[in-house]
Parts: C-alpha cells; sequence; structure tokens
C-alpha cells in the first residue's frame, strides 16, 4: 500500500488503526508490536516519548504524534513539547493519549523529483523557494510527500502572541509593536520565515475569498480582530470547508466588517428588517456563487439555454434572519455583552443571543427553517444547506486553482478538483484533499503545460515581494527577524497591494476578470491583471530596483538582503543566472531573456560584485518570465 | 526629454488613424465606413472645440432616500415612518427650490453644501430614480419580483449592476463599456495625433472605459509616473537597456505579452503626460482627500489637452465606501461631504480653466438602497438619484421623475428599492450627444436606447 493511501483510509476519518511498517523498502502491516507506525505519510517510533501532561524531549524541529488507539494529531514542533490537548488539540477524546517521535530516517522517496519542478512547486504553493525548500522537496522525492509533510506542519506563532501577548516577534528584546501595524509585522514574519510555507499560502488564498478587510471598514484599526481572523484561518486551512465556512461565518472580524454582528430581528413597529450583507456576499462569494454550475465549472443551462441562477432576492431576505442576534462571544448573554461594551473580544467566535434573533420561519434556497428555530439551528440549517450546494465544488475549487497554480484550467482539471471536494473518502469537503487536488493534478504538474502559450498566472505583486524575501533571506540587519512592513498598498512607491487590504469584499481581482483585449477576446481570464496598470507597472519597477538595492523601509528596521550566496557567484555571470532561473524563474527563463541579462550584467566589471548581483535580480524580477508564474 | 505628439500627417500617426478605422469597419462590418470617418474625421479637426466628460463612480450604492428627501410636510412624515433610525432631521436638509417644477419639494444632505450653491447658481442637475432596465417596466410589469419583461440579470449584486452602468447592457455580456465605446467612435476624428487614450482613469481598470480600439490610460493624482530606472540601472546604460526590452517586447506567451503592453503603454505615454502637466499651474485649492486629489489631477488634464493633443477627453473618477449596511448617517455624511466638496472645488477649477461651458461632470452608483432600515443602515436597491454639474448643464432643474418616497409608493419594488423611471441608456444617450455623438451613432454606444422613448432628457439642452 502506498503511503498517500493510508493517508487517504485517515482522511476518511474512519474508526480504524492505519499502522503500516515500512522497513527497507518492504511494505507489511504491522502488528501491535511493531517498532514503527505511520500517521499518513510519516513514520513514527512506536515506543512513545511521553504519556498525556508530560514532556516530550527532544532538540531542534521534530514531527510528534499525539493520541492513541489509530487516532493521532501530528504537529512538526521545536523541542521539548508538552505532551496535552493544549498543543496538539484532541484527536480521540477520553482516552489516555501518549506523543510519538518520527522515526530519524524517513522513508526512501518513491521518485525522484528535479531541482527545477521542486521550484515549480514552490513557486505554487509557498511564498517562494528557497535553496533549503529546494532540497527538501527532493528530499521528500516527491511533490505529494513534501505536501503532506506541509500538512502537519505546525504553525511557528500565532498572530494572535505576536499582536496581543507579546507585542513583537520572538525573542524580541524591544517589544514595542502596536496598533495595526503588528498584525503585518506578523503576517510578514510567517509568510517569509514560517516552516508551514503551504499553509501560509493557503491562508492568503483563503483571504482573498473570505475577505475582511481594512478598508473601508469597521475593523479599519483593529489589529486584534486580522490577527485572530489570520490564526482562524490558518487553524481551518486544513480541516474540513463545512467548519471553515462556519467559523468564518461567526468569527467577529467577519461580523464586523459584513455587519451581521448585532444584526437585529425585523421589528413590525419600527419597519426595520435584518441586514442582508453577510446573507448576500456568503452565498455570492463564499460559497455557491450567482449562477448554477456543473462540476467542471461551466453554467448550466435552461432548456433554451439561459443561465440558471442560483439565488433570488428572496433568499437573501430568508437568509439574512439566520444571521440575526449574532454578537460577542463570552461568558454570558447579557446586554452589555451583546452591545460590546465590555470590550470587543476578537479572539472568540460570535454567540448568538436569542432575544435579537428573528424567531420567525425562515425560506431560502429551497430550505424551510421553521419559526421557533434557535440561531445555532438556524445557522446549522443555513450552512449545511450552503455547503450541500452542488457549486461549491467547482466554485471553491477553480478559485484555488486561480490563486495557486494557473487562471485558465481546463474543464477537467476543475472537475476533478469539484470530485475532491465532493468525496475523498466518503467525506465531502476535506481541505486537504481539495489542495492536493489542485497542486498534484497533471495541469499543475506537467511540464509539458509550460509550452502553452495561454498558461500560467500573474504572480500577485505582494507574493512577489515575499519572493525575493525569502529567495535572498532578506531581514532587518539589527533587529534579526523583525518585518516592519505595513503597508505596501501606494501603487507609486510600492506594490498596489497589501495583505489584508482589499478594496472590498469582492477582493482586488474577480475570478472572471479578464483585461480588455485578446485575452477577453479569447474568452480567457486573467484576475490579477484587474490590478495591473501603466501606474502599477511602473510603480513595482520602481519599488523592485530601489528595494533589491536598498532594502525595505527605513534606517533600523529595513529588511534588506546580504546576497552572500549570489556575491560568490557574481564572477561568473552565467552561474548567477543558473542560481537565479532556479530560484526565482523554477528553471524556465526563456533563452531571449537570459541573454538580455546577461549582456548587462556583462558590461559591469567583475570588480562591481554588488552591482552585477542587483542588476540581475533586477531584471529577472522584472522580467515577464518571472511575472507571469508557468 | 520629451516626445512630442506626432503631427496628423506623420507616418505613424496616419497609420494608427488606418489601424483604427480598418478595427471599426470591421465592428461594424461596412467596409466604407473607414471613407465615411475620414470625412467626418476631415470636417471634425477643422471645426472642433475642446469637451471632456468626467464620471464620479460612487462605489458600494449611494442611498438615495437620505440624499434628496422630499422637504413636504406628508411626504416627509412618510419618508421618516419608512426608515425612523436613519432619516435626517430637518436641520440636516437643505431645502431646493428648482426651476419650472411642481412636484414634492425636495431638500439636499446638509453634507452637500457645495452642490447646494451650485444647484441654485443653475450649474448642478438632479436626475431622479435613473438605473439599469433591459426595457421600461411598470410596477405592475415587476409583478412582486416576478417580472413580465426583461430585467437587468443580477439586480442588487455590486460588481453586476456596476456592470450594468457602465456597459449599458444590463441583460448580457459585454466587453466594452460606453465610455469606451465613444471612445471609439470620436478618438480618430478628435484626437487624431495624442499619443494618449481618451479614456483615463484615476481609479483603476474599469469596464466603463474599455472599447474596441479604445484603451483606458491610468494615472495617479500625482499625474503620469517614470520608470526610474530608464534613465540608467544602477547607473548602467546597459542595464537600463536591457530592462526596456524586458519590459516592452512583443512576447508568445499571452499573459507575458498583456503586460508588455501595458508597460509599453506606460512608458511611451509617461514622457507626454509629464512634459504636457508641466506647463500647467492650477491655483485652486482642492480638499486633501482622495476623491479631492483624482478630480485635481483630472482638472490638470484638461489644462494639458493642449500638449496631450486632445480635444475630447473622458475622465473616470471613483470614490469608495458607499455600501452602507451599517453606520449610515454617519458614513454617508461623511462621504457626501467629501463629494461635495470635491465636487465644488473642481467646478471652480473648469471656471478658473475658462472650460466650465465644456466640462460636463456626472454621477453614477451600482445601485440605490431599500428605503426601509436594517436599524444601522438600508440595503442594496436598484433606482437612483444621480448629479450633473457643469457650465452646459441647464441646472437649477429636477429630471426624471421623483419618486414616492414610502414603502409600497408607485415605483417600490420592495422595501422601497425603487423601480427606475429612467434608464441608465436614456442618461448616457443626453451626455454621449452633447459630446458630438451624432444620433445615428448613438445605437453604436447604446445598443439598446432604441428600447427607450427618450434619447435626450434635456440637461444639456
Amino acid at each position: 500500500m502506498h503511503p498517500a493511501q493510508a493517508s487517504s483510509w485517515q482522511r476518511a476519518g474512519r474508526a480504524l488503526l492505519i499502522v503500516i511498517g515500512l522497513t527497507q523498502g518492504m511494505v507489511s502491516v504491522a502488528l501491535s508490536q511493531a517498532s514503527t507506525f505511520t500517521v499518513g505519510s510519516t513514520l513514527f517510533n512506536a515506543q512513545a516519548c511521553a504519556q498525556e501532561r508530560g514532556l516530550c524531549a527532544y532538540t531542534g524541529s521534530r514531527t510528534v504524534a499525539y493520541g492513541a488507539a489509530g487516532k493521532y494529531a501530528v504537529r512538526t514542533v521545536n523541542g521539548p513539547v508538552a505532551c496535552n490537548n493544549q498543543i496538539f488539540g484532541d484527536p480521540i477524546v477520553g482516552t489516555y493519549k501518549s506523543c510519538f517521535l518520527a522515526a530519524a530516517a524517513p522513508p526512501p522517496p518513491s521518485t525522484a523529483i528535479s531541482r527545477t519542478d521542486a521550484a515549480r512547486l514552490l513557486v505554487q504553493a509557498s511564498y517562494g523557494p528557497t535553496l533549503a525548500e529546494i532540497n527538501s522537496v527532493v528530499a521528500a522525492g516527491s511533490a505529494e510527500v513534501w505536501i503532506t509533510r506541509q500538512f502537519n506542519t505546525a504553525p511557528m506563532d500565532s498572530h494572535w502572541n505576536y499582536v496581543m501577548v507579546r507585542h513583537g516577534p520572538i525573542g524580541c528584546t524591544v517589544c514595542d509593536s502596536g496598533y495595526i501595524n503588528a498584525t503585518m509585522e506578523s503576517f510578514w514574519t510567517q509568510a517569509v520565515r514560517g516552516p508551514d510555507q503551504l499553509r501560509q499560502r493557503t491562508v492568503l488564498a483563503l483571504s482573498e475569498l473570505f475577505v475582511v478587510s481594512t478598508v473601508n471598514s469597521a475593523i479599519e484599526a483593529d489589529p486584534d480582530a486580522h490577527a485572530s481572523y489570520l490564526d482562524m484561518l490558518s487553524r481551518h486551512a486544513f480541516g474540513n470547508f463545512r467548519t471553515l465556512l462556519e467559523q468564518v461565518s461567526t468569527h467577529p472580524a467577519m461580523g464586523k466588517y459584513l455587519s451581521h454582528l448585532h444584526n437585529e430581528k425585523e421589528d413590525p413597529v419600527t419597519g426595520r428588517i435584518p441586514d442582508e450583507n453577510y446573507a448576500r456576499e456568503v452565498m455570492q462569494l463564499f460559497t455557491i456563487g450567482l449562477w448554477q454550475l456543473n462540476p467542471d465549472g461551466s453554467r448550466r443551462k435552461t432548456a433554451s439555454g439561459a443561465d440558471i441562477p442560483t439565488f433570488e432576492q428572496a433568499d437573501v431576505m430568508g437568509l439574512a434572519k439566520v444571521f440575526t442576534g449574532w454578537s460577542w462571544g463570552g461568558n454570558d448573554k447579557s446586554v452589555e455583552l451583546w452591545e460590546g461594551w465590555r470590550g470587543r473580544p476578537y479572539n472568540l467566535q460570535m454567540q448568538n443571543y436569542p432575544a435579537f434573533h428573528s424567531s420567525s420561519e425562515k425560506r431560502f434556497l429551497g430550505t424551510v427553517v421553521p419559526a421557533g428555530t434557535s440561531g445555532e439551528h438556524s445557522l446549522k440549517v443555513a450552512l449545511d444547506t450552503l455547503f450541500n450546494h452542488p457549486n461549491v465544488g467547482p466554485f471553491i475549487g477553480s478559485q484555488l486553482i486561480k490563486r495557486f497554480v494557473t487562471s485558465n484550467p481546463s474543464p477537467a482539471y476543475i472537475a476533478r478538483v469539484s470530485q475532491a471536494f465532493n468525496n475523498t473518502g466518503g467525506v465531502r469537503g476535506d481541505m486537504k484533499a481539495v489542495i492536493r487536488a489542485v497542486l498534484m493534478d497533471p495541469e499543475a504538474r506537467d511540464n509539458a503545460r509550460l509550452a502553452d502559450p495561454q498558461w500560467g498566472k500573474l504572480r500577485e505583486p505582494m507574493v512577489r515581494f515575499a519572493n525575493w524575501m525569502r529567495a535572498f533571506d532578506a531581514k532587518t540587519p539589527a533587529r534579526g527577524y523583525l518585518y516592519a512592513i505595513w503597508n505596501l498598498e501606494d501603487p507609486v512607491s510600492s506594490i498596489g497591494q497589501n495583505p489584508m487590504r482589499a478594496p472590498s469584499v469582492f477582493n482586488w481581482y474577480r475570478p472572471s476578470y479578464a483585461p480588455p483585449g485578446e485575452v477577453m477576446r479569447r474568452g480567457l481570464v486573467a484576475p490579477e491583471f484587474q490590478i495591473t496598470h501603466e501606474t502599477t507597472a511602473t510603480g513595482y519597477a520602481n519599488f523592485i530596483t530601489h528595494t533589491v538595492d536598498r532594502g525595505y523601509g527605513w534606517n533600523d528596521t529595513s529588511v534588506r538582503a546580504a546576497y552572500t550566496t549570489e556575491l560568490a557567484l557574481a564572477a561568473n555571470p552565467s552561474a548567477l543566472l543558473d542560481h537565479l532561473n532556479l530560484l526565482l524563474t523554477a528553471g524556465r527563463m526563456s533563452t531571449a531573456t537570459r541573454n538580455t541579462i546577461l549582456t548587462a550584467v556583462n558590461a559591469l566589471p567583475a570588480s562591481n560584485a554588488r552591482g552585477r548581483v542587483i542588476t540581475a535580480v533586477s531584471l529577472v524580477m522584472l522580467s515577464p518570465d518571472y511575472i507571469v508564474q508557468k | 526629454m520629451h516626445n512630442h505628439p506626432l503631427h496628423p500627417l506623420h507616418p505613424l500617426a496616419r497609420r494608427a488613424f488606418l489601424q483604427r478605422t480598418a478595427r471599426l469597419s470591421a465592428t461594424v462590418g461596412a467596409p466604407w465606413a473607414g471613407t465615411l470617418m475620414a470625412a467626418h474625421e476631415a470636417r471634425a479637426q477643422s471645426a472642433s472645440t475642446h469637451k471632456a466628460l468626467v464620471c464620479i463612480n460612487l462605489n458600494g450604492g449611494n442611498d438615495q432616500s437620505n440624499t434628496v428627501v422630499p422637504a413636504g410636510t406628508a411626504e416627509y412624515n412618510a419618508y421618516l415612518a419608512a426608515r425612523p433610525a436613519l432619516a435626517l432631521l430637518r436641520s440636516q436638509m437643505l431645502s431646493l427650490a428648482p426651476q419650472g417644477y411642481s412636484g414634492q419639494p425636495l431638500a439636499l444632505h446638509s453634507a452637500l453644501g457645495g452642490l447646494k450653491t451650485l444647484f441654485d447658481q443653475g450649474r448642478v442637475a438632479l436626475l431622479a430614480n435613473v438605473g439599469p432596465l433591459a426595457a421600461p417596466i411598470t410596477k405592475a410589469q415587476w409583478n412582486n419580483g416576478r417580472p413580465t419583461v426583461p430585467v437587468p440579470s443580477q439586480l442588487t449584486s455590486h460588481s453586476d449592476q456596476q456592470a450594468a452602468w457602465q456597459t449599458g447592457l444590463p441583460d448580457r455580456v459585454s466587453e466594452t463599456g460606453w465610455f469606451g465605446r465613444i471612445g471609439d467612435l470620436l478618438a480618430p476624428s478628435y484626437n487624431p495625433a495624442s499619443q494618449v487614450s481618451i479614456a483615463m482613469s484615476m481609479a483603476g481598470n474599469n469596464i466603463m472605459q474599455a472599447g474596441t480600439s479604445t484603451i483606458q490610460y491610468q494615472l495617479t493624482t500625482q499625474g503620469a509616473v517614470k520608470v526610474n530606472a530608464l534613465d540608467g540601472l544602477y547607473g548602467s546604460a546597459a542595464g537600463a537597456t536591457a530592462l526596456r526590452r524586458l519590459m516592452t517586447d512583443p512576447r508568445s506567451s499571452l499573459l507575458e505579452n498583456e503586460l508588455s503592453l501595458v508597460a509599453e503603454r506606460a512608458i511611451r505615454c509617461e514622457s507626454t503626460v509629464s512634459g504636457a502637466l508641466a506647463s500647467v499651474y492650477l491655483n485652486t485649492p482642492f480638499p486633501a482627500t482622495a476623491i479631492g486629489r483624482q478630480l485635481e489631477m483630472v482638472a490638470r488634464m484638461i489644462a494639458a489637452r493642449t500638449g496631450l493633443a486632445q480635444q475630447r477627453q473622458i475622465f473616470y473618477v471613483s470614490q469608495g465606501g458607499y455600501d452602507f449596511h451599517d453606520n449610515l448617517p454617519a458614513d454617508q455624511s461623511r462621504l457626501l461631504k467629501e463629494l461635495g466638496d470635491a465636487m465644488a472645488a473642481f467646478y471652480a477649477a473648469t471656471t478658473a480653466l475658462g472650460v466650465a461651458d465644456s466640462v460636463t461632470t456626472f454621477t453614477t452608483s451600482e445601485f440605490g438602497r431599500a428605503l426601509q432600515s436594517n436599524g444601522r443602515g438600508s440595503d442594496h436597491g436598484w433606482g437612483s438619484h444621480h448629479f450633473i454639474m457643469g457650465g452646459a448643464v441647464l441646472g437649477n432643474r429636477v429630471y426624471g421623475s421623483f419618486p414616492t418616497v414610502a414603502i409600497g409608493g408607485a415605483e417600490d419594488a420592495g422595501q422601497g428599492r425603487l423601480i427606475p423611471t429612467t434608464s441608465v441608456d436614456e442618461y448616457a444617450a443626453t451626455l454621449a450627444r452633447w459630446f458630438g455623438v451624432s444620433d445615428s451613432h448613438l445605437p453604436t454606444v447604446l445598443p439598446n436606447i432604441g428600447r427607450f422613448a427618450r434619447r435626450n432628457l434635456g440637461f444639456l439642452g
């Protein structure tokens, strides 16, 4: 049995002990006395390193399984680690658990993966290749194994701790970060340095799907709102979509942003009706979209060939009643808490206040919630209805493909991702299965696609900046790993885009956006072109040439690259270009681009090593070969 | 280092003109269209004067019920009863006295003081209850949401209704907008030598300015931005040469080539725009708001029209934050004040530049909002009220039909969402005709105009 099959069994959630011994390539079903066992594709020592509530002692980063009887929570953390539910969650309630260390030697790779293919995977699935991460993909042996390991890698920190507890980075000596900027510092710290790169990129994709923003917003100046929201996305990125949807819908940051926090039931006396904001957007943008879809993403048609709307205004009004009576979480349901007079606990999910919840009948999408149903149960019915709508797989799946891989996936590719959403091992909405389907699809991995002139996507500007920081280990020389990157959205002096600052709940770009011209004429889309125009193209060029040379920011908090590896290659421009081709363009720089850059680099004397390096880095990052990810 | 605009007889300008007319004739499918346009162009060049259209889009869907308020006792009381938590107090209303108007007394939100002064002076007109329509429709035909005549698809969706307003084609997908189609028709005649598109945006890419040959040009509130390294990449001319090639050379990959086209346009236009703006001095103070800064740059680009070789200019600016589900009273007061003050400054600037009569400014927004309140705000609606400003405007007047502001009123589609009584097509046609689109070309700009009774609402004479 291939490890991937074991993990899919485990994903199916069966109460079955999946124990496989792998010894020197031989596979055998392990007995209870076996020296090792696997969870997913990771091999663990069968001898526990600690019992529940004990301390599992080791140094450095190791992968640890916590649980019993075939149910394990797996995290990759620095040792020593406390063996308890607070650290790992509770994989098997009511059973005494233990911690198990991953076996020192990973299973031998099943297939080899080239360094350029590893880099290509990292362009899609991380904030950008580093030499170390390329090595780790190659060591994993396949994209599949790397992805599985990433699923089991824990975040380095919570944004909440950075922003609310510590007011600064881990180990900081001058912990003075405050206001909304602290959330951005934490965001970039994890984006650039987090070992959980796939989770980080998934959180970015989810933050562009379930948008909350500090622009034109009731949470403009609440760093805790955004920190908690990002942590929530991170916790549920690899869980089930149904849970993620509920967590998004009841998170107070979303409640404030789309105004269903404090939304009151209808009142016939004053003529007040429930706020329709969240009810509309949870359908239009977060789950089912506006038009009924086939599994391959195409629109369903009536017999006469017309598109079929998924909902109408009456559904919005019916669903709006479900989102009444929700406000701040806490230990009681007092008016003070409802009103927010005891502060704004952004780290607690919203709760329902029966006095403010509509008790009338609620009708939406063919579902009827009878009069007198509680807020909690109404929400359950509503989210079950949305979750089980056949549109969700293609609607969400196609958007994830566009965030990670390509702007114009084939219908068959979308259909395969829909299928993964609809049913993987009997489970609907398994996000790991969806993300695996997006990244492991033949279209995503097949290098033959690179020759297709319509293939690829524009890299998002904020991802390009992260690419540079990761590729060249940019950091703040005087302050260690402080990333004081507060706002990148000015299109003239910066890149016209900042995480958590989309202009509206519609994100920076609609999935269906096509720039007028050849792309539109061919019936294709290129979402990121919605923010690509004369100003941002120029602004990006100026930002890159400045930042590559002098770093981002000012004085002792500027983020700079030392280019240690690159300076060592400066005497050999061809080798320098090979190196940058791997790191930035995944080995796919065209010969013409390479020759153009080589000419410019060779024009500088070898004695000007730094000039050669920054010239090469800037030109690669400004080449269309790089900006359009293949 | 400035590129001077090409003379109309310059081979490149001639070639551009031929390409444009070739595309146009391909579009309309008439082999003689190029000849006709050439004749038209010759006339236009000798006789034309400058005109500019400025669209201010209020992103999010402005709440019309608190923008223009019925001021008569009975009508005000009905308005108050429909939205007690949101209604303006009488002290927050500025009474209007429109000329030739016999309908219910009206008042403006007091935050629009700047606009009120211009209204009284006859420089601002009000167009009541306008919105996207696929065909004229009555309340009976709306039939409680089961309409018996075609209606725009996806009413109350932000993205769809913005597209409906801007394409003028609310019941089908369109690749162009009505500003873009106006540009396709008029740019060859009026701006034959201009390096810069007739359609200029300070507010990002929009479908409104997308045409067949018209490609919108973006600039910032500080003007055009230069790629600094083209003067030398870290001091190296070879680096600059490489950069220019990488940014602008044609590419076989579709998306790479699209990127190169954008960069080529940016670099080519920057020197023209910067050069034309260099000699422009604007003394009129503008508010330091996002919308104020955008309109200030519009005024500067109008002042620079000769250097830009533009006798027709189409501008798109926007102001965000109008999606008032929550905190409506405070948020709308703030935004309308920013809007009114910026518009008043802009009008003053056009007066100072001596172009007030040739610049017409108007507002759009994806939809109006429900009259009924959700307690703290209002929800997505349909028809709304809009303003037209300029020296050519027959102002201090109300155009269209002011609706009954009450739940269950004659235009109520439900919860006080207004069924529009004037279509976007009629609004746009009135602007397009003034701008120079001939009556026979109106259906090219507004393909659905034939479905509606009026091609001229009269606010521009």
